[in-house]
């Protein structure tokens, strides 16, 4: 960390202008006639996504007529209770693991000179490329009882009988983690680019230790940037599907998995729209409370 | 300008005509020239697509279109919206009633498909029957090969890692097979006693399969060494040291259905390429390549000799099997998969 923090004092003076000190912080004026530029996207969200995706939600109050039912079948039924709370807890446990691998990485990007700073950074974001099919087949390749992790533990003495990592909850963690961890570390690596180097510099020049000067200085500037990809990562794995589909090896049951069985297999639509309702309320409940504690923050 | 009266007259009155003509041939026998094929993908559908419908096609000049993959869900959605462009739907036995239930499908015109013989079972007002598949117990060469689902259930004799269907309507009476439930009094189907089958088999099974190719993959790959799957999955993979057999199997129907609302004229098109599905040699043609069988009593004759212990219905092995019931899954589907999940919960 040391290394990272003086090479960081010693970059600043090459750093191109462009980086503007208030970066983020000056608000543009509000121009009413922005509002027709965004008009024919507002149309096509309104028209071709939101509406029918509100008429799904419908089916959970009516058959035909208004009823409770569905919400009271779903508040009942013991096994949609813990399928969702299952998948709340993996969405935990992923976020929990998605942060403290996260961060060190994005920081360690952060302090790369720019040339290496791109390559790095390409490697993040390489596996966007990769469909997340062919990631979660090749996590079996790797993790199963004759994959390689196994089989070279195995050779080295270190276990005597392969290791259960497919097929369980660990399984389906790795994978969310794998998917997950550049939509975490990206936008923390923008706004830690975004942090002036002069004021790392300033605390420097006062005589604070790079340790410090992490604890006091640079990281209270990142909290509102981890807070928002923690979010994220934790709402983007409440739906995740393949993943715990294929790496779960049917003993990890998720919210979506659930529904693709009442649409597909059942089918319960109605029931399918009842926790696709409950689902959007938890999470826009979390993107409201992440905006308040931010806003509070600030 | 200016038009006379006259001209004006003469012209509506052409239209008018052309109207009446136009829906006079549209309300005839007329037979449309392309219609929609709702496949579920895969082999199954290559096979499909290279024996039945080219040459239907070369014959006839009707286009072929394939709408994949034919979920449940994409069919109900495709009629409730009342823009039904698929003439035909691939469906399983449960799925069949499901679909008569909500009013999704109508009756096939058996008068004018008028096939050849068929099974009785596979000829439904709703339904005309693909092919038989069926769900078998399937084990790597390597190890002691079971003869019964007992044999399956018993680890102690039969070591080694198991893989079952995470579909209880292919899982819950290999459950109830193997706890000594006769199979002639498989249905109704005893569930307390089939959850308590599966309670004692919990332990060993690694992997609730969720797709077809997954048993086959997870026994080549020795994650599991028995499993249950569907013949055809396995067959393909006997060079592979898969084995498997029909003892106790659960038969099981593939199904066409036509969605409710098809375009009359696509219909016709669509019967009369079903025509071709009860040709036993083109069937046999089809099971050479994907082991699942069609239609006709006669088919076994056709099959190749040294493989004819891989087919589902030769008449030695469809004495062995029982066929699925898709009433009583359909009657108690929900209440099943509650509880499967609760049950798989639990562990």
């Amino acid at each position: 960390m040391t290394t990272g923090a003086r090479r960081a004092g010693g970059e600043v003076g090459r750093l191109p202008p462009g980086s503007a000190p208030d970066g983020g912080l000056a608000r543009p004026p509000r121009r009413s006639t922005g509002f027709v530029f965004v008009l024919p996207l507002l149309l096509v969200m309104g028209v071709c996504f939101n509406v029918p995706i509100v008429l799904m939600l419908a089916w959970s109050v009516k058959n035909p007529t208004l009823t409770p039912r569905h919400y009271q079948e779903f508040f009942a039924t013991s096994v949609y209770l813990k399928v969702f709370w299952n998948t709340v807890r993996i969405a935990l446990v992923t976020t929990a693991v998605c942060v403290p691998l996260g961060y060190p990485l994005a920081y360690w990007i952060r302090f790369l000179p720019a040339g290496r700073r791109l390559v790095a950074l390409a490697l993040v974001v390489l596996p966007f490329w990769v469909s997340i099919l062919v990631r979660t087949y090749a996590w079996i390749v790797l993790l199963g009882n004759a994959g390689l992790v196994n089989r070279m533990l195995l050779r080295l003495g270190v276990i005597e009988s392969p290791l259960g990592i497919l097929y369980n909850e660990l399984g389906v963690i790795i994978g969310t983690v794998n998917v997950l961890l550049p939509f975490f570390v990206l936008p923390l690596l923008a706004s830690m680019a975004r942090i002036d180097d002069r004021l790392l510099q300033a605390a420097a020049s006062l005589g604070a230790s790079a340790r410090t000067i992490f604890w006091r200085v640079f990281f209270p500037l990142t909290v509102p940037a981890v807070s928002a990809g923690a979010i994220l990562v934790f709402i983007l794995t409440l739906g995740f599907y393949v993943t715990p589909a294929i790496l779960g090896g049917g003993r990890v049951t998720m919210i979506a998995n659930m529904l693709d069985l009442l649409i597909n297999q059942l089918p319960d639509w109605e029931l399918a729209a009842t926790i696709s309702t409950v689902l959007l309320v938890v999470v826009l409940s979390c993107y409201s409370m992440s905006r308040w504690l931010r806003n509070r923050a600030v | 300008m200016r038009f006379s009266r006259r001209a004006v007259g003469m012209t509506c009155t052409l239209v008018a005509a052309a109207i009446v003509v136009a829906v006079g041939i549209g309300s005839a026998q007329e037979m449309a020239k392309r219609f929609v094929f709702g496949s579920p993908g895969g082999v199954s559908t290559e096979a499909n697509q290279e024996i039945f419908w080219k040459p239907f096609t070369a014959r006839t000049g009707i286009e072929i279109i394939a709408e994949v993959p034919s979920s449940f869900g994409k069919l109900r959605a495709m009629v409730q919206s009342g823009k039904v462009t698929a003439s035909l739907w691939d469906l399983g036995t449960l799925q069949l009633e499901q679909a008569k239930a909500l009013d999704l499908i109508e009756p096939i015109d058996w008068d004018q498909i008028s096939p050849g013989p068929m099974f009785p079972e596979m000829r439904q007002q709703y339904g005309f029957g693909q092919t038989y598949f069926s769900t078998v117990m399937a084990w790597r060469a390597d190890v002691k090969a079971p003869q019964s689902w007992q044999d399956f259930w018993n680890v102690k004799d039969f070591p080694g890692k198991r893989s079952l269907s995470n579909f209880p309507a292919y899982t819950l009476p290999i459950a109830a097979l193997a706890d000594g439930v006769p199979p002639d009094k498989l249905y109704p189907l005893d569930l307390d006693r089939a959850f308590r089958s599966l309670d004692r088999i919990k332990p060993s099974v690694s992997v609730w399969w969720t797709t077809g190719a997954q048993p086959g993959q997870l026994l080549v790959d020795n994650e599991v060494q028995y499993a249950n799957a569907w013949n055809g999955r396995v067959a393909t993979l006997w060079e592979q040291g898969v084995r498997h057999n029909f003892n106790q199997g659960l038969l099981d129907i593939a199904w066409w259905v036509v969605p409710k609302g098809a375009p009359p004229a696509e219909k016709r098109a669509a019967m009369l390429f079903l025509h071709e599905w009860s040709d036993p040699a083109k069937q046999a043609e089809y099971a050479k390549r994907v082991y699942y069988t069609g239609s006709s009593p006669s088919l076994a004759a056709l099959l190749p000799k040294d493989k004819l212990h891989m087919f589902p219905t030769t008449p030695e092995n469809k004495a062995k099997q029982i066929l699925a019931n898709g009433r009583w899954w359909f009657e108690n589907a929900d209440l099943v998969e509650k509880r499967w999940q609760a049950w798989k919960l639990g562990q």
